[in-house]
Formats: structure tokens, C-alpha cells, sequence
């Protein structure tokens, strides 16, 4: 008996204790490296993935310029925002720098496809650098994958954009990228998008020549024009039209985000971005020197106004959704009452741009309209800039600013060499057209930091015109005024990566 | 081999109890011999038969006897035992016998690893709590149920919600940056501590130290907890019925301002920055007259989100029985606990059974099996969501329309009426625990023998949360419809399924063999546990009206998988599907001389699967020994110890979590990639890869040292206990994400990269009165303190790091280190204004607060000195934590209350208390007194209040810091048993939980964590109970 219940007991611990050691559980949802890279279909993801770094919903950066407001802290090395941006480029370039790395080892698979693939990463690792330089200067210049131990200094600026207007030549040389895509593919990096982002890169770097062929070779393909809505251009109508030459692609089912989150508080919204009176002005179709006193009631103020202003701006008076009427005044009865409660707005007014309310209101929630980075007005209004500047100043500067104006839903009256022709004239004009044209789609920070027209962005913020009970018009004020150093016209580093990288031990002057 | 199987049938089917013809009954009483006290559960067998009783509540027994001169053994824990043979006298006149008390404590055994130890041979830091104190608590949760009653135990309520496991263990402080919860293990098993039915509970032991925890290794650096349940009696039949119910109220929120007062500091704050101010004299007068509070509208939403009296129920019915072949306890309980916030529901079901099956005399099999279904109900959000909506929303707006509906009102912004929240939807969680084990106890030889068990532990939990829309509402004024946004504007089903599973076995062989003055104890054993856990998750919205709650019923156009809409809950956000596994080597000597000399090593050698080859075993040894002083001859004159036995210790044990979720870093010594990204198209998703965090192959295990001594001191025939523990922690190469560089574009690995220490001491002081008292008046007096220091010793050079907002991990400081500016308090006189120049804003002025530009560059920042001007003002460490037991009985009356608290806590607020009428929020009372005020309220000693933008008055500082040290009444209970015959045991009580509280602050309930008060209030109750042994 007793050696019985030994036996089984001895089997029964070799059973339990048997097998190896047991402790080499593969990741369940992941891959490891050296398995990774076999077919063009691994290459196709891993490209998918540098997209997903792409600049979402960049119309917050508005909120640092002298057209958006919101509660934020100073311009620190330890800003989220900029720590945010920071990181996301360089994921972005780390998947892009793994993609050029290792896509050579790939045996199985379409050769073109092949090539496609890492042109777009390599128009990505491009855009990356375009968004970094422009921001801070001077930045890391890396092209490969790096581990954790590697510290990179920073790389001088000019050397940077060269590398990007190098990187773009090729590309577009190449002719590998598609002049568009149809189907489970809208939204990949095209030829143009390449020429258009080389404009863009040389332009923010005041080489305007290089700013104005490629601008031109956008004008000249014929791909692109300018989508007849302005309004619809940022609802769902509007995606994928023949204005937009590259974007974030959204959809409901995949990466979305709260579609009214950033707008008024009636319809969801936690109010943001604000846009303030310095934009107001920027609409004003009189002539006449801006006074508050003209006015007999609040609403005056909002006529003879710019259309684009009220496609981009809730204001008291204006519809909002469901037959509802914006009302932000102190004696409003909505929920968009000024200050009535956190999210609510301090200012009085609201983001309409980028809202679809018809679209959007039963589901709020997964809001997917697809963010525009670049688009045909844009190229338009480089061109001009470019040729302003190189005071190539002729009929196609007109035309080019004109088109933007002339559009149907806009509509506005033509300049011309009678009322604007010096350089000059039409510069100041432009960077305000760029102002109302752009508003709150992520450029107005960039426009501000590359004119360095810091100074327009200091100063008392205020907002919306109420009328008091004694009948006198004022504007809405939170007493807050803005600063604006000369310095602020870059970015800090991010504090993290000053303390965690070895290589970067001072941070651009004044922070 | 038949009988056996018959016989075993019988004790599981029956209960079946031994009966045989006998002659004659024995009766008496059983005391002990020093105190005279009747002992009560004193083991009585027939010598030879296996045949037996025990002695009742009041120490009484009556025995079956065949003959005279059948021979009666009487044993009890802590007594010597003594065998009488029965006389005829005896059997006409009764045998009342007197037990001498074992010499002091040292032959209590004490429930250790793998084991037990007589008192007297543990030479770790360990404590154990008396079964029965937990038990008299009535209590749903057991963690909450031992706070304060071990010193080093730190057991901290975070929250009041019924059915969440919000109590947070500490055993001597937190040891580490990662989970620092110790490791609960019930009958070998780990497992919530929360969840353990109390009155199932046999024993306790709380392994404080090295010595006594390095036995479990690398799941044990923060201390262990031992929690072993009832078995069977192998004489007789026990029946217990335990039932309570009580009524819970809120036991703490904040005294909000006046309606008047409200309304004008929103006012205040409006004027004092320029702006129009919020309410007109008009509405003001309105609402205070409250004749048309529909046009006027101030929300009580306290009101409407708290519930009164909320009802709390407790059943729970034992059995104990068993026989020469076998022994079984069974129990059953079933707890119902309404929350103190509308809807909120907790529901807990369990079945136990233990059973023993003595195939031989030297072999048992053991089956136990726990099934536990845990039902917890809520509405559509979240407790911490309504208390976020019920500081974060102004109160000019109604809160629930009278359309003759549910839970309807205004929902500003869409979304955040706390009243609609709390009222509408609804949350099920519903978890099903099975816990069973099959297990050997072999005795080889008299000195060998080996146990051994299979165990799996599975949980399955269904979690969905409904939303409602409420798109359809009547203004009551207007009677138009009213279309709500955000959260409203569509109702959602999210469902989620988490399942886990974990397969463990051990088996190890024990030594112990006694050979004159010298014990000597061995065991050696091995240990595997290997887990799985799976979560999938689906969502859907725009069902066709609310009453339609199943995930068919959604729009399948709008569906998420892995994913969710609005908040997750805790099973509906993601998919996964995760393994580990960690398997060990073991092993414990023992010796110990007469008494005097005991030693004791430990060894544990581990291994993970989270480690790569090569990184992946650690070894932990671990060394004890005790000196018991009091038994030496040149003590022998001296009267005034009892006992007096001196302990240390010294060893190291592993660590190898990464983080507080248990698969956190499950593959983080690889690079791999990340399959689950993705990317969009058109409108189509497009899957997408890549390397997201970057892998650490050196990552490897963290080890904390433990060095304790310990000192056992007995007085007045150990009627004084005192116990005395000091000891040094050190965690080095502790799992911390160390930051890299972000241009590598990776985030950061897990890096062994910090060491922390714990310092401190426990003293534990119990007294009992000493009996012959007139008539019977006895009553005994137990008090613990104990105090750690926390330091993080070394951040390899780096940090200072900021683990959230307000917190800062810097060397030299606490790992719960406050961080946030100096403060003299608000600016009162111009001379301040010249002394203090650095401020956010041009426009401070007086009433503003100061704050101390501690680098004297003319401007404040938030780096911590010398880079700029944080430091770090407090920690919210508790020091000093004490818990003061009193027992009394007199009679049939039994009283016992216990307070529980801490003598120095700081605490920082932060959120919407802070805030108040700056950004719309609560606005407590306090803010109205102390506020300053030009014309007012002079003399105010809080900033003035302004509109949000100018918020310089509202960052972390030292004003904001509260003294939260407490002391609270746990629990305070009267009994009286009632003298009867129909029952051995009839006994009803009145009881208390938190109903006194002492607390500097009243901004705060001193037991929740930080200052945002964001969360599930605590509760206070009172209970009448029953407590029936048949």
C-alpha cells in the first residue's frame, strides 16, 4: 500500500514539475524583430503605421497666435503641447527610418509596390522634418533606427531643409508616388503632395525660388482645384475633393475623435479654441476704421462681414444645428452663456470650422471628417508669396490670390494691380488673406512664426461684442493679456528630452 | 478500499457523525487554570476511538463513555494537554478540569509559509490576527475588516462603492514604484483579500519581514498575508448562522455654500476680473424665494445623487462536522449593500467546502472548492463621473424635469447633469469565482512527510454598461424638445468579457524530528503558477429606444470591437490575450535548542517568464534567529519578565511586476512589433505595425533586502504582551521607466534603475485584566502603532520624475512626495507685494497668493529646485498609525470598539475644492469664511476669487496642503448572549462602523486618497445582528 501511494506520488511531482523551464511564453499580439520583415504586405503595415503619426487635429496650435484663445500656460520647455508634437514626429520618423532600413530585405512581392512604399515612408520622414524645423530649428537629424542608448545632437536648420528638399527631389524625380489613389488607398502620399510639400518646406525657409517652381508644377499638373463649398470643404462633402492634396484620414470605425469636443457647449463642445476679436477684424469688409461705438446693438458688428468668417465662427446670432440660434450673450438662456460654466466659452465665441452638425449630431462621438494639411489654396497663396517676394509681381500673383477669393461660396471682389501693387501691399494683404482663408486648420503658428509678426500676437485678448443694460456695446474680456517674446518665434525643446538626451544640453535661446 | 469510498460518500451527502451504543455521560466544565476563565472549543476525545466532542461557549462539555476507566483526552492550543481516566464518580458527579496554560505564547502555532511553527520557534516578523476580531466586524470586506489590527498592516478605504475592491494594503509602507500590494494568499491560493468571506476565516498571519516571507519569493517583497479557512471538526456537528443588516449613511462630503452665498461668490469672482456679473439681483432673489423654481432654477444635486439609510444585508450559515474517515466544513453566504449613491448596487454570493479525507492514517486527500458570484450594479456611468459632474456643474439649472419621467433635466453642455447621470442606464458586472483544490498530505515516517496540491483558479467576469440618449426631452417651460449632445445624444451598449485562469501546483516535503532539548525542521519544495488571461470587448449605439439592451438590438453600422464608446468601465476597453508563468524552488531549515536558541534559513529560487534567458532565475536567501532570554538561568530570579525572546533577521526577496496591472511588461526584454495599430483610408481600416516600445534585454529582477530585529516581552504571566519590531528595507534596481531620449521614437523600457528604503518600527501592546473581578467583569486592551519612513535612495542620477501631476520621485524624498511652490499665505499689505515680486501675473495684487521664488530669478516655474522653484512641500505618507482594540464582557454582555487612525498625514488639494467659484465648481462653505475680500471679508485668509483665466491663484503650494491625521471609531459593538437551551450558542448584537471621526481637516475625508474628493464617498452604518451556533 505504502509503496503505492509513493509511486503515484513521485509520478504525480514528475508530471508537474517536468517539461523544460517552461518560461518562454511568446508576446501573443506582437511580432519580434528578426521575423518581422518577409512580404511586401509587411512592408505595406509598417508603412500604414508612419502614417498614424501624422498631425491630427492641428487647429489647437491657432490658440498660441493672434486668432485663437484658450486657458493655456506659458510657452515652456514643458509644455504638453510641445512635448506632444515633439514625440509624435519622431515615432513617426523612427517608423519611417525602420521602414528605408529593413524594406531591402523584403524578397517577396511586388518591386513597384515596393518602391511606392518607401517613397511614401521617405515623404513622411520629409513631412516629420518639415513640422520639426519649423517649430524648433535646429532638430535631431536621424536616419535610421536608433536604440535607447543613442543620444543625437542637434542638427543645424539649413542642413535639415536641404536633406528634406533632397529627399523630395528624389522622390518626385522618381516618379514613384501616384499622381492619386482610388479606394482602400485616398489618403496615401501622391506626387503632388510631394511637390506641394516641397513648396511649403521652401517657402518656410525663404527659398523662394525652389517655393515657387514647385507651387507651380502643382498649378500646372492640373490635378487640383479649388472645391466650390467653402464651407463643405471641411464637412464630410468635402473630403478627398480635388482641393485636397494631403491629409489625416479619419473614419468613424477607426481612429476618430469627438467631433464637436472643440466647439460650443450646446452641442457638446468644451469650447477649446476660442476665436477672438483680432480675427473679427481680419473679416471686415468696410474700409472704415474699426469703432465699437458705430454699433446701436452687438449684431451690427457682424454684418458686412467676409462669408469665410461666418463658415469658421459660432457668434451670437448664428445658427447652430438643429434650427437653434448661437447665443453666447451674458443673458443668454443657453448653454453657451459666456463663463456659465467650465466648458463653456470665455470669450463668446465658438469653432465653427471642421463642425457638421448634420453629419455628426447623431453620433458625436466617433466624428471622422479627415483633417487637411495641404490643400490647393494653400499652393495658390504660395505661388503668390513666393513670386511677392521675389517681387515677381504679375498677373499670375493676381490670379492666383484672386482664385481663393473668387471662389463661389466666397465670392469676394478681385484685387488688383490698382488697389494693391507693391510688394509690400500685397504681402500685408496676403498674410491677412492667409489668416481668414486658413483660420484654425494648424497654419496660422507657422505663417506667425515665419513672418515673425510676434508682436501681433501680444496684447489684450478680447472677445465678442455684448451690450449692456444701459445700451453701451463692449467687448468681452477675461482681463487676460498675451505676451509674445521675439524669442517665442521657436519652440523649446521638450524638458524630457533636454534631460534625457545627453547630446542636447541647451535649449534655443530664451527658454 | 469500499468502506472508505461508502464512508466518504457519507460525510459529503450526510454530515454523518460517528454514533455507537454507550453506558454513560460525563459532563462538565473546562477553565483554565490561571485565570479561571471557562474555555470554550476544547478538544475532547475518547483515547483510542477518534470519538469526541468539544466544549460549548461557556466551557462545557458532555461525553458518551463506555465504562469507567475509558480514558478522556482534553487538548487546546496553548494549553497542556492532559488525559483522564474516567471513574464512576465522575460519571454521577461530573469532571470539571482545569487546563494549565502551555508556557507563554510559544506553543500557539502560527500559520507560516508552507506550514506552521509553534510561537516559539518564528524568529520573522509575524503577526497574527485573531480570526474571531475579524469576525465580530461586520463587514463585507475583510480587507477593511483588519485595519489597525496588526501593526505595519496599512489598510487604506479609497472609496465607499459597494462590490469595489477599493481598499489598498500596505504591509510597512510602499516598497517599490511598482505594485506595492502585498501578496494574499487564502489556503495557499492567491486572492483578492476583499472578497474572503470573513466569518470563514480560521486564521491570519501577516509576514512582515524577509525571514518569514522569503518562502515566497519573488511574489512576496511586499509582504505576505495568510489567510487559512475553516476545515472540518473530526468530532460532532457545528452549525453557525451569522446575520446582520444595517443602514449606511454618507459619512463625509463637503458643507457646500448657502444658495445666497453661492451665488454671490460666482458673482465676486465675475466682478473682480471685469466680467458681467453671473446672476442678476433678480434671480437671486428668485431662487431664494424658491416660488418658481423652474424658471429659477438651483439644483440640489447632493440631493438627488445620495442616497439615505441605504440597507446593507449579511447571511451567511457554516457547517463543521466529521469523523474517523473524514471532515468537512461547509458554508454559504450571500451579502446585498445598497451604496450610498443612487442605483449603486453590490450583490456576493459564496459557497465553500472544505474537505479532508483521511484514506490512512498517514495520508489525507484534500478537496476544497470556492464558487463566488459577485454581482455589482450601477447606473450608465461611473461613481467617480457623477462626483466629477456633481463638483464640476453650477447649480442655475434643473435638475430633473416634472415631464412624469424618469431621470430627465438639463443637461448643460450635453452631458453633465450628476443627477441624470446617477439615474439613468445601467452597469452590470457580473463574476463568477471558482477556486478548487485537490490535494496530498502524506506522513512518510514519523519525522517525513509531504503535502502536495493542484489548484485553479478561475474568474470570469461579464461586464456592460448601457447609456440612454435623451433626445427626446420637454422643456418644461418652453414644452419644446429639448435635444441633448455628448454623451446623451445617442445611447450605447458597451459589453465586455474578461476571463482568467490560473493553473498552480506545489508540493513540498516537511522534516521534523525532536531529539531531547533539540527541534530540528527541514522543507524542501517546488512551486509552479502559470496564468492566462483573455479580454474581448464590443460595443454598438443607437439602439431603438432605452428599453432595448442587447448588443443585437444596436445599430450594426455603429459598432466598435476592442474598443469602446464614452468611458470604459473595466472589462469593455480592449482585447487581449496574455500569458506568464513563474516557477520556483524552495526550501527552510529550522532548529531550535530548548527553547532558548532557534535559527531558521530560507532559500527561493525563481524563475519568469517576463525575463529573457540568462536574466530570468534570482535567488533569494533569507536568515532568522531568536533568543528567548527569559528561559536563561541567570533569569530565573528575575520575576518581572514572563517572556522575553529577542529576534532578527536578514534576507532578500524578488520583484518581478513591472507596473500595477499584472501584464504590464509581460514581453519587455523584447523588441517586437505591435501588431495592433492601424491606420485609415477612404473610409476603410487598414491594419498597420510597428516597433512602439522599445525592449530591454538586461531588464531583470528587483530585490529588496529586509533586515529586521524584534523583541517579545511578557509581563504578569504574559497577561502584558509587548512586541517590538525595528527594521530596514532596501528595494534596489527597482522596475522603473526610466525616460529616453524621445528622438529614438520609441517609448521607454522598464530599466532596473531606482532603489527605495522603508525605516521604521512597530510596538504592539495587548493587556488582559486578570480574572476573579466580582462577578465576572473581565476586559482586555490591545494597542499597535507603527511609523515608516519612505526614501527613494538612488534614481540612478536622474529625475527629478514626475509620476503625475502633483507627485515627484526625486533622491532623497518619499516616493509620494508633494511637489508645489512655497507659500506664506495671500499677499495682505503693499509690503509684501514689494517682498514677493515673482508672480504670474502683473495683476497680483492683495489677496492673491504668494508664492516663493525659491531661485530668486525674478520668475516663477515649475521646475523643482535649483531649476526653478518647486520643491517638495509634504508627502502623503500616514506616520504614526495606530489602532486602539478595547474588549469588555460582563455576563452575557460582550462589549468591543476600536478606533483606528494616524497621528501625522498630509494631504494637497487640488480640483474643483480649489477652484470653486473661479471655474464654476463646488463651492465649499469654507471658501465663503475664509476668502479674502477687500470690503467683505478684510481679514480672509484664502485668495480672492476670480474667473478661470486668471488662475495664479490655483497652483500647487503649500497653502493648499490640509493636515489630515485622524483618529476614527471603525467599529463599536454591544452583544448579549442569550442564556437558553435550545441552541449551545445564542448571541445578538448592535454595531457600528465609522461613526466618530477626529480630523483637523473638513475639506476631506482623511481616508481617500488626494484632494480632488473625485471619488465614491465612504460610509458610516449601523448594524443589529445574530449570531446562532446550533
Amino acid at each position: 500500500m505504502k509503496k503505492i501511494i509513493t509511486l503515484s506520488l513521485m509520478m504525480w511531482i514528475i508530471v508537474f514539475t517536468g517539461c523544460g523551464d517552461g518560461l518562454d511564453i511568446s508576446p501573443t499580439g506582437s511580432v519580434t524583430e528578426d521575423s518581422y520583415w518577409g512580404r511586401d504586405s509587411d512592408a505595406e503595415i509598417a508603412v500604414n503605421a508612419v502614417y498614424a503619426e501624422m498631425d491630427g487635429r492641428t487647429m489647437g496650435l491657432d490658440n498660441r497666435t493672434d486668432i485663437g484663445y484658450a486657458q493655456l500656460g506659458p510657452l515652456v520647455a514643458s509644455d504638453g503641447t510641445v512635448e506632444g508634437n515633439w514625440n509624435r514626429y519622431y515615432r513617426g520618423i523612427r517608423k519611417a527610418n525602420d521602414v528605408i532600413t529593413n524594406i531591402d530585405q523584403i524578397e517577396i512581392g511586388d518591386a513597384e509596390l515596393l518602391e511606392r512604399l518607401e517613397a511614401e515612408a521617405r515623404f513622411l520622414r520629409a513631412y516629420y522634418y518639415t513640422q520639426l524645423t519649423s517649430l524648433w530649428g535646429d532638430v535631431p537629424l536621424i536616419l535610421e533606427p536608433i536604440g535607447i542608448n543613442d543620444h543625437t545632437a542637434v542638427t543645424n536648420r539649413e542642413e535639415v531643409v536641404d536633406f528634406v528638399i533632397e529627399e523630395l527631389d528624389d522622390i518626385i524625380d522618381s516618379e514613384v508616388l501616384e499622381i492619386s489613389y482610388s479606394g482602400d488607398n485616398v489618403g496615401r502620399a501622391t506626387h503632388g503632395a510631394a511637390q506641394s510639400l516641397k513648396a511649403r518646406v521652401a517657402l518656410r525657409n525663404e527659398r523662394w525660388t525652389i517655393a515657387r517652381d514647385a507651387a507651380q508644377a502643382v498649378m500646372d499638373s492640373g490635378v487640383y482645384e479649388l472645391y466650390p463649398d467653402y464651407e463643405e470643404l471641411f464637412h464630410y462633402e468635402g473630403q478627398n475633393s480635388s482641393e485636397v492634396i494631403f491629409d489625416r484620414q479619419y473614419t468613424a470605425n477607426g481612429s476618430n475623435y469627438d467631433a464637436f469636443g472643440l466647439s460650443a457647449s450646446s452641442i457638446g463642445g468644451g469650447s477649446g479654441i476660442e476665436p477672438i476679436h483680432n480675427l473679427y477684424l481680419k473679416y471686415r469688409l468696410d474700409d472704415s476704421a474699426y469703432d465699437i461705438n458705430s454699433f446701436d446693438e452687438p449684431g451690427e458688428a457682424y454684418e458686412d462681414l467676409d462669408p469665410r468668417w461666418a463658415h469658421t465662427v459660432f457668434f451670437t446670432g448664428q445658427p447652430i444645428g438643429d434650427g437653434d440660434i448661437y447665443d453666447s450673450s451674458p443673458t443668454s438662456s443657453t448653454p453657451d452663456r459666456v463663463n456659465r460654466f467650465e466648458t463653456t466659452t470665455e470669450l463668446g465665441y465658438n469653432l465653427k470650422k471642421y463642425i457638421d452638425y448634420e453629419n455628426d449630431i447623431e453620433s458625436p462621438a466617433t466624428g471622422s471628417i479627415n483633417m487637411i494639411h495641404i490643400r490647393y489654396a494653400d499652393v495658390l497663396l504660395m505661388y503668390a508669396e513666393a513670386k511677392i517676394q521675389l517681387d515677381e509681381i504679375d498677373q499670375s500673383v493676381y490670379d492666383a490670390i484672386n482664385k481663393v477669393r473668387e471662389r463661389p461660396t466666397v465670392e469676394l471682389d478681385p484685387i488688383t494691380s490698382s488697389t494693391h501693387s507693391t510688394a509690400e501691399e500685397l504681402m500685408d494683404y496676403l498674410m491677412d488673406e492667409r489668416a481668414r482663408e486658413f483660420a484654425f486648420e494648424g497654419l496660422r503658428l507657422f505663417d506667425v512664426h515665419r513672418w515673425k509678426i510676434g508682436d501681433e500676437v501680444a496684447g489684450p485678448v478680447l472677445g465678442a461684442h455684448f451690450q449692456r443694460e444701459n445700451g453701451e456695446i463692449y467687448l468681452q474680456s477675461v482681463g487676460y493679456t498675451r505676451t509674445f517674446n521675439d524669442y517665442h518665434h521657436l519652440w523649446p525643446i521638450p524638458q524630457s528630452e533636454v534631460n534625457s538626451n545627453s547630446s542636447i544640453n541647451d535649449n534655443n535661446p530664451g527658454y | 478500499m469500499k468502506y472508505k469510498l461508502l464512508l466518504m460518500t457519507c460525510i459529503v451527502f450526510g454530515f454523518a457523525t460517528v454514533g455507537m451504543a454507550q453506558v454513560g455521560t460525563v459532563h462538565g466544565t473546562v477553565t483554565d487554570q490561571s485565570t479561571g476563565e471557562n474555555l470554550p472549543g476544547v478538544n475532547i476525545v475518547v483515547a483510542g476511538t477518534g470519538s469526541g466532542t468539544t466544549t460549548d461557549m461557556a466551557g462545557e462539555y458532555s461525553i458518551n463513555v463506555n465504562e469507567p476507566g475509558t480514558e478522556l483526552e482534553f487538548t487546546y492550543i496553548g494549553y497542556i494537554s492532559q488525559t483522564i481516566t474516567v471513574t464512576q464518580q465522575h460519571i454521577n458527579e461530573g469532571l470539571d478540569v482545569n487546563l494549565e496554560p502551555d508556557v507563554a505564547l510559544m506553543d500557539e502555532l502560527v500559520v507560516v509559509g508552507f506550514g506552521t511553527q509553534r510561537r516559539g520557534d518564528v524568529s520573522g516578523a509575524v503577526s497574527s490576527i485573531s480570526a474571531a476580531d475579524i469576525e465580530r466586524r461586520p463587514m463585507t470586506n475583510t480587507a477593511l475588516g483588519m485595519q489597525g489590527m496588526s501593526p505595519g498592516l496599512t489598510i487604506q478605504d479609497q472609496g465607499g462603492q459597494p462590490g469595489e475592491e477599493s481598499a489598498v494594503a500596505r504591509i510597512r509602507g510602499t516598497g517599490t514604484l511598482n505594485n506595492a500590494n502585498p501578496l494574499v494568499l487564502v489556503d495557499g491560493v492567491e486572492q483578492s483579500l476583499a472578497s474572503v468571506e470573513s466569518t470563514n476565516i480560521e486564521t491570519v498571519s501577516v509576514l512582515k519581514d524577509a525571514a518569514s516571507a522569503a518562502i515566497y519569493g519573488s511574489r512576496a517583497a511586499n509582504g505576505v498575508i495568510l489567510i487559512t479557512t475553516k476545515r472540518g471538526t473530526e468530532t460532532g456537528v457545528t452549525v453557525n448562522y451569522n446575520a446582520y443588516a444595517g443602514v449606511q449613511n454618507q459619512l463625509f462630503f463637503m458643507q457646500g455654500a448657502s444658495k445666497e452665498d453661492w451665488m454671490m461668490m460666482e458673482n465676486e469672482a465675475r466682478i473682480a476680473t471685469g466680467a458681467e456679473p453671473m446672476f442678476t439681483e433678480e434671480y437671486i432673489s428668485n431662487v431664494l424665494a424658491g416660488t418658481n423654481p423652474l424658471e429659477y432654477p438651483f439644483a440640489d444635486f447632493e440631493g438627488g445623487t445620495f442616497r439615505n439609510n441605504a440597507m446593507e444585508y449579511n447571511n451567511s450559515l457554516s457547517i463543521a462536522t466529521g469523523g474517523e474517515s473524514g471532515r468537512i466544513y461547509a458554508a454559504m453566504s450571500h451579502s446585498d449593500t445598497d451604496g450610498i449613491m443612487q442605483n449603486f448596487n453590490s450583490k456576493r454570493t459564496s459557497l465553500r467546502i472544505n474537505s479532508d479525507l483521511f484514506v490512512t492514517d498517514d495520508l489525507t486527500f484534500k478537496a476544497n472548492l470556492l464558487y463566488r458570484n459577485r454581482d455589482v450594479s450601477g447606473p450608465g456611468f461611473r461613481a467617480q463621473r457623477i462626483a466629477q459632474a456633481l463638483l464640476h456643474m453650477n447649480r442655475d439649472m434643473i435638475m430633473s424635469y416634472p415631464d412624469g419621467r424618469n431621470a430627465t433635466g438639463d443637461l448643460i453642455g450635453g452631458t453633465w447633469n450628476p443627477y441624470v447621470m446617477a439615474n439613468s442606464g445601467e452597469t452590470n458586472r457580473i463574476s463568477d469565482d471558482i477556486v478548487g483544490t485537490v490535494g496530498i498530505d502524506y506522513q512518510i515516517s514519523n519525522v517525513l512527510s509531504i503535502e502536495g496540491d493542484v489548484t485553479m483558479n478561475r474568474t470570469t467576469s461579464e461586464e456592460s454598461i448601457f447609456r440612454e440618449d435623451r433626445s427626446d426631452m420637454i422643456h418644461p417651460l418652453s414644452g419644446e424638445t429639448v435635444a441633448a449632445s455628448g454623451w446623451f445624444s445617442t445611447n450605447t451598449l458597451n459589453e465586455g468579457r474578461y476571463n482568467r485562469r490560473e493553473l498552480s501546483q506545489r508540493a513540498f516535503m516537511n522534516y521534523s524530528d525532536e531529539i531531547a532539548n533539540h527541534r530540528l525542521s527541514a522543507m524542501a519544495g517546488y512551486e509552479e503558477i502559470y496564468t492566462r488571461a483573455t479580454q474581448t470587448s464590443a460595443a454598438r449605439s443607437g439602439f431603438f429606444n432605452n428599453d432595448l439592451r442587447e448588443l443585437s438590438a444596436g445599430d450594426s453600422g455603429n459598432e466598435q470591437t476592442c474598443s469602446q464608446f464614452n468611458d470604459p468601465g473595466s472589462y469593455t476597453n480592449g482585447c487581449f490575450n496574455n500569458e506568464w508563468r513563474v516557477r520556483s524552488f524552495f526550501g527552510r531549515a529550522n532548529y531550535s535548542y530548548d527553547d532558548r536558541y532557534s535559527v531558521q534559513a530560507n532559500l527561493r529560487y525563481d524563475g519568469s517568464s517576463r525575463f529573457a534567458k540568462g536574466n530570468r532565475w534570482g535567488f533569494f536567501p533569507s536568515f532568522s534567529g531568536g533568543w528567548r532570554i527569559s528561559s536563561e538561568e541567570f533569569m530565573q530570579d528575575l520575576d518581572l519578565f514572563s517572556n522575553l525572546r529577542l529576534r532578527a533577521s536578514w534576507g532578500q526577496l524578488g520583484n518581478e511586476r513591472q507596473g500595477s496591472n499584472e501584464r504590464t511588461g509581460l514581453n519587455s526584454y523584447l523588441n517586437s512589433y505591435n501588431l495592433g495599430l492601424s491606420y485609415q483610408f477612404g473610409d476603410g481600416v487598414v491594419p498597420a505595425a510597428a516597433v512602439t516600445s522599445a525592449g530591454n534585454p538586461d531588464i531583470a529582477w528587483e530585490t529588496t533586502t529586509m533586515t529586521n530585529i524584534g523583541l517579545d516581552m511578557g509581563f504578569l504571566d504574559d497577561r502584558i504582551e509587548v512586541i517590538a519590531e525595528y527594521f530596514r528595507n532596501y528595494t534596489s534596481d527597482i522596475l522603473l521607466v526610466l525616460p529616453v531620449p524621445a528622438t529614438v521614437g520609441m517609448s521607454a523600457p522598464y530599466q532596473n534603475a531606482a532603489d527605495v528604503s522603508n525605516n521604521g518600527w512597530e510596538l504592539a501592546v495587548n493587556y488582559h485584566s486578570s480574572v476573579g473581578m466580582e462577578e465576572g467583569f473581565q476586559y482586555s486592551v490591545g494597542v499597535n502603532l507603527s511609523d515608516a519612513v519612505n526614501k527613494i535612495e538612488n534614481l540612478s542620477g536622474q529625475g527629478p520624475f514626475y509620476p503625475d501631476g502633483f507627485t515627484v520621485w526625486t533622491e532623497g524624498e518619499s516616493i509620494s512626495s508633494l511637489r508645489g511652490y512655497g507659500s506664506p499665505g495671500i499677499y495682505r499689505t503693499q509690503e509684501d507685494l514689494d517682498k514677493y515680486t515673482a508672480t504670474y501675473s502683473p495683476n497680483v495684487t492683495i489677496g492673491d497668493l504668494i508664492y516663493e521664488d525659491l531661485d530668486g530669478d525674478g520668475s516663477l516655474s515649475t521646475a523643482m529646485y535649483p531649476e526653478g522653484d518647486h520643491k517638495v512641500i509634504a508627502n502623503e505618507d500616514p506616520r504614526y498609525e495606530f489602532g486602539v482594540n478595547f474588549d469588555a464582557s460582563y455576563r452575557g454582555f460582550d462589549f468591543s470598539m476600536f478606533w483606528q487612525g494616524v497621528a501625522q498625514q498630509y494631504h494637497m488639494l487640488d480640483g474643483a475644492v480649489v477652484e470653486g467659484p473661479n471655474n464654476q465648481n463646488f463651492i465649499v462653505d469654507k471658501y465663503v469664511q475664509e476668502r479674502y475680500h477687500p470690503t467683505k471679508n478684510p481679514d480672509g485668509t484664502w485668495p480672492r476669487v476670480m474667473t478661470g483665466s486668471q488662475d495664479w491663484n490655483r497652483r500647487a503650494s503649500e497653502f493648499w496642503l490640509q493636515d489630515t491625521k485622524y483618529a476614527r471609531l471603525k467599529n463599536i459593538q454591544l452583544g448579549y448572549t442569550i442564556p437558553q437551551q435550545m441552541t449551545q450558542n445564542l448571541r445578538v448584537f448592535l454595531s457600528g462602523k465609522n461613526l466618530v471621526t477626529f480630523t483637523p481637516t473638513e475639506l476631506f475625508d482623511p481616508e481617500t486618497p488626494r484632494g480632488r474628493n473625485q471619488f465614491y464617498p465612504h460610509s458610516k452604518s449601523v448594524e443589529v445582528g445574530l449570531n446562532v451556533t446550533f
